[in-house]
């Protein structure tokens, strides 16, 4: 079972090694950070960059929902890198994927969201505000400074564990669950992206991604 | 400049002495007789003996006769800063004699107004950059310009040969040759071993290339700073200011002073820590170094010379321009890791005629004693290092095919044979050649299909020439960025710009985070449009680390290293230096063994930490860095591993955990030259060596743009380090030409010289000592300390993951 269990109060949540989150009881699928376009952003300021990023993300979105059977997707910030990264293979590549996986998308904006024009309709994503809610969970896209009565799921901060000891040493996506705060915060989902390094600690548990496995938790006071 | 002025039309330099009661050197009048026969080469003599009208006024003598007009010599200084002066000594005889002759300045700094009257015509004498001379053949009048060019004239030829700006400056003169039928080129240098090789690079594959000799000896004087006893000192680090007191006191603000340091970091500390100790020398001590502002480099160089400054701790920045700011004390912190640098700089000092050179090395650890002494003894014997150029840089390349299809076009086959003129690309093959083509053409496979990387087009005639007018304009802005570092900005919030740092300083910074730049503390407040805005601070914990900064040792110091401490092997300590480290070389000797010069050393040995073995083959780091990871590599592959890895300039270590079976898999198979360049690049790949190349070449190349017009309004959401995309490509597009270049690059500057091959070679075939010492010794303790955290792995991320948890766990 390459996925991860933790249990946020009555809630069940996999922690998957697409870097999303799947909320058992309202069977939904949680991502942060896709950064779409980010990508044609660059190469529109003459910094050279891959090609296949979006495909890549799309299709692990698609196949993280699939493979949970969820039916609705969060984002909880983030969606789009900048809207002058969104030109027109952006638009029609989200389309295709749309009619493929057609679950609600509900998107919690994040900074880059606020920045973006008005999404296209054919992407078929509902903009809900800064912040929602669903089956007990606050979804918000930077982390709460203090614990809610409910636990908050956020992205925002790209969490990275990084760990050294001896002559390894190891950088990977994480999940952060902070039970001090009640709060989970999620890796980046796009893969062109940079985080906060984090190293283990007792005030919060780390969950690493490695090799299609969630491996955890690491640190955390157990 | 105004109209031409009118007067004498003939000049004659040996008049023109003797009306200042000047005699001409022997050199100088063979120099003037040469260029007058045709001949190009280059001139050799020590600095501050006129070897500027050497190489000019012979050219300055057709120049008046002739009464050209345009450019008729030009003038390449590598520095910016020196150009005025230069310029001031040119027109000297064409003022004084009233010859009607122009003289002029075109650099990065040339005011847009001059360059409107320039690009009517240029001044007859023109000094200039290596960086704007590029710029001239960019003009579509390229021919017409220079056609009547007579002289260049390349001053600190040794410096520029081995940087890729003498690459640009190879091809430069190239072009030239072909459009200028009178042209001679000469070349002026400081001592350097392979002269005559030097001398072919300037004037073209296949000519004829003079060299002008003045053999015109000074005494130097190689001293050192001492401490009392090496019992307190330390045995590694490179920014110790162990000797900081004792400095202060032999410093005198009433005696002009240059304290020359290795490298930027260590050049704001002892800035910062002299300052701290002497307060009341504020207005008389400065820093100077490449990465300040040039407004302050400026004002600190013109302070030396009006004696307004006294005390000026620089890096390498000072060494050249030397004619220019005289001082009369010279000090080195550290080793100066070379012969011809530690010369250089020592002459800088006791500026008056016939008088001995003094340099004072102050060492910042143990080592760095035998260092000192060793290059005493070099200097004595005179063994300078040779400098290599560099071979075919495919990036100079590419900017030379955009610089060429704005200069008027270019045909394919035509350019192939040109650019085979030069040293640098002599043994260019035309596979490769294409493969630049292309890369101007259509950017390569991530880039095709955007269309400002298709900087050239071929024209129905078969001719390459400029796409568009935007990748002209992007061209000429960026033409400048080989020598620039991969650095932002650094600023005070609503205030004045300090200079540049590098990127990967910065992006490990937090707010709040305070460290010492520009001889200032300055608090990090964040990033913002290129720049990283600080504001003043109390106290400084940080000091900014700029990459590759450090010079590695030179071959020539490092055998002169290697015969002292073959001299304390056979229980010999003459020099004050080797006496006050005997007891840390015989704690070597008594732990495991100093090498004979005919040796390699080799230790293996488990600490309370892990598993080390270590390698010394005295070949410099850059040499040892391809080693390091090379061996690492051949070992993992009989075993999987992960390794930390460290190098400098005496050895390496490789460090794994405990009971790793080092001296088990060790054989001479591992140094063997017969898959070199495909195990080093795999090694280069695993580890962080390309990632590094990488951001250089996509510059230089001209596919990441410095400077992008309108960029600075809105740069916010593509602030990334060069290391993200690296890795993107390497997942989304392995086949990227630029990573491939990126990993050639660092294959080419491993190779410089041969030195990695012949270091194998020793390895492979020559002695080895083989000891086994209880801990790490006084040669291996500065390996351990320095660990930088470079690693190799041929183990998965998991697998590694789940070895940290069991070992966290198992505590």
């Amino acid at each position: 079972m390459p996925s991860a269990m933790v249990k946020l109060d009555d809630s069940e949540a996999e922690l998957m090694p697409e870097r999303a989150l799947f909320l058992r009881g309202v069977r939904a699928l949680v991502v942060a950070d896709l950064h779409i376009g980010k990508s044609e952003s660059y190469r529109r300021f003459g910094v050279p960059s891959a090609d296949g990023i979006d495909e890549e993300t799309l299709e692990r979105l698609g196949r993280a929902a699939m493979r949970a059977g969820a039916k609705v997707i969060v984002v909880v910030g983030d969606l789009t890198h900048h809207a002058d990264g969104i030109g027109e293979a952006e638009m029609e590549r989200f389309a295709r994927f749309r009619e493929r996986i057609m679950l609600p998308i509900r998107l919690v904006e994040g900074n880059h969201d606020r920045g973006s024009r008005s999404l296209p309709p054919e992407w078929m994503v509902d903009r809900v505000g800064a912040r929602f809610a669903l089956g007990g969970m606050r979804f918000e896209h930077e982390p709460p400074e203090v614990a809610a009565a409910n636990w908050t799921i956020s992205g925002h901060l790209h969490p990275m564990l990084s760990v050294a000891r001896g002559a390894r040493s190891v950088e990977a996506p994480a999940f952060v669950v902070d039970r001090a705060r009640k709060c989970v915060i999620l890796p980046a989902f796009s893969k062109f992206t940079r985080g906060v390094r984090l190293e283990p600690r007792a005030s919060c548990e780390l969950f690493a991604i490695a090799e299609g496995t969630v491996v955890g938790p690491i640190g955390g006071a157990a | 400049m105004s109209a031409r002025p009118s007067g004498a039309a003939c000049f004659s330099a040996e008049q023109w002495f003797a009306s200042r009661a000047w005699i001409p050197h022997a050199f100088q009048r063979e120099a003037w007789r040469r260029f007058h026969d045709g001949e190009s080469g280059l001139i050799h003599v020590p600095t501050g003996s006129g070897k500027t009208y050497a190489a000019y006024l012979a050219a300055l003598e057709e120049v008046a006769a002739a009464n050209p007009r345009g450019a008729a010599v030009i003038y390449v200084s590598p520095l910016r800063a020196v150009a005025r002066d230069i310029e001031l000594a040119l027109r000297a005889p064409v003022e004084e004699l009233g010859l009607r002759v122009t003289v002029g300045t075109r650099t990065g700094d040339t005011s847009s107004r001059e360059r409107a009257r320039q690009r009517e015509a240029l001044p007859n004498v023109l000094v200039t950059t290596p960086e704007s001379l590029t710029l001239v053949l960019a003009s579509d009048r390229v021919e017409e310009i220079l056609g009547g060019v007579r002289a260049v004239i390349v001053d600190e030829w040794h410096e520029l040969m081995s940087s890729k700006r003498g690459v640009q400056v190879e091809l430069a003169l190239a072009r030239m040759r072909e459009i200028a039928p009178a042209l001679r080129t000469w070349g002026l240098s400081a001592t350097i071993a392979n002269i005559g090789d030097a001398a072919r690079a300037l004037v073209g594959v296949g000519r004829e290339a003079s060299v002008v000799h003045a053999e015109m000896p000074r005494e130097i004087d190689v001293k050192s700073l001492l401490p009392d006893s090496v019992e307190r000192f330390p045995w590694a680090g490179h920014l110790g200011l162990t000797m900081l007191k004792p400095l202060i006191g032999w410093l005198d603000p009433a005696v002009s002073t240059l304290v020359f340091t290795n490298t930027r970091s260590q050049a704001e500390r002892w800035h910062a820590a002299i300052q701290w100790e002497r307060p009341e020398w504020r207005d008389v001590l400065a820093i100077h170094h490449g990465s300040l502002e040039r407004e302050e480099r400026e004002r600190v160089e013109a302070g030396l010379k009006d004696g307004s400054i006294r005390i000026v701790v620089a890096t390498s920045s000072l060494d050249l321009g030397v004619d220019f700011s005289p001082v009369e004390r010279v000090v080195q912190v550290g080793s100066p890791k070379g012969i011809a640098r530690l010369i250089q700089r020592a002459g800088r000092s006791g500026h008056r005629p016939g008088a001995r050179c003094e340099v004072l090395c102050v060492p910042t650890h143990a080592l760095e004693l035998v260092e000192i002494a060793a290059a005493r003894d070099a200097v004595a014997r005179r063994e300078i290092e040779e400098r290599h150029g560099w071979r075919a840089p495919l990036d100079c390349l590419v900017q030379h095919m955009v610089t060429r299809a704005l200069g008027g076009g270019f045909e394919a086959d035509a350019l192939f044979s040109e650019v085979r003129t030069t040293a640098s690309f002599a043994t260019l093959e035309r596979a490769d050649f294409d493969w630049c083509l292309e890369l101007a053409l259509c950017g390569g496979r991530t880039l095709s299909s955007y269309p400002q990387y298709h900087r050239i087009a071929r024209g129905e005639d078969g001719r390459y020439g400029i796409s568009t007018r935007r990748a002209a304009q992007l061209h000429r802005l960026n033409i400048g960025t080989i020598s620039a570092d991969a650095s932002i900005s650094v600023a005070f919030v609503g205030g004045k710009r300090l200079g540049s740092i590098e990127e990967g300083f910065i992006a490990r910074l937090e707010e709040g985070d305070a460290f010492h730049f520009a001889g200032q503390v300055v608090e990090f407040v964040r990033v913002h449009d290129m720049t990283a805005w600080v504001r003043k601070a109390r106290r400084a914990d940080l000091v900014p680390r700029w990459n590759g900064a450090r010079f590695p040792l030179s071959t020539a110091l490092a055998a002169a290293v290697r015969r002292t401490l073959d001299e304390a092997r056979r229980g010999e300590f003459r020099q004050p230096e080797t006496r006050l480290a005997e007891a840390v070389l015989r704690e070597q000797i008594a732990l495991s063994a100093l090498p004979a010069p005919d040796e390699t050393l080799v230790e293996f040995c488990e600490s309370r930490e892990g598993a080390h073995l270590f390698v010394y083959p005295f070949a410099g780091r850059l040499v040892h860095e391809g080693l390091s990871v090379l061996l690492a590599l051949r070992i993992a592959r009989l075993k999987p591993a992960t390794f930390a890895i460290s190098m400098n300039d005496y050895g390496i270590e490789l460090f794994a955990e405990h009971g790793f079976p080092f001296e088990e898999l060790f054989s001479r198979g591992l140094f063997t030259r017969e898959t070199l360049v495909a195990d080093l690049l795999e090694a280069v790949n695993l580890g962080e060596l390309s990632k590094r190349q990488f951001r250089d070449i996509a510059r230089v190349a001209g596919l990441v743009f410095q400077k992008y017009p309108g960029a600075e309004r809105s740069g916010r959401q593509v602030q990334a380090g060069a290391g993200l995309i690296f890795d993107v490509l390497r997942e989304f597009d392995p086949a990227n030409l630029l990573l491939r270049q990126s990993e050639r690059e660092v294959y080419e500057r491993q190779f410089e010289g041969g030195r990695l091959a012949a270091t194998l070679e020793q390895l492979e075939c020559g002695k080895l000592c083989i000891a086994r010492p209880a801990r790490p010794t006084p040669l291996g303790l500065p390996l351990v300390a320095d660990r930088l955290g470079t690693t190799l792995s041929t183990e998965g991320v998991l697998a590694r993951l789940e070895a940290i948890i069991g070992a966290c766990s198992a505590q």
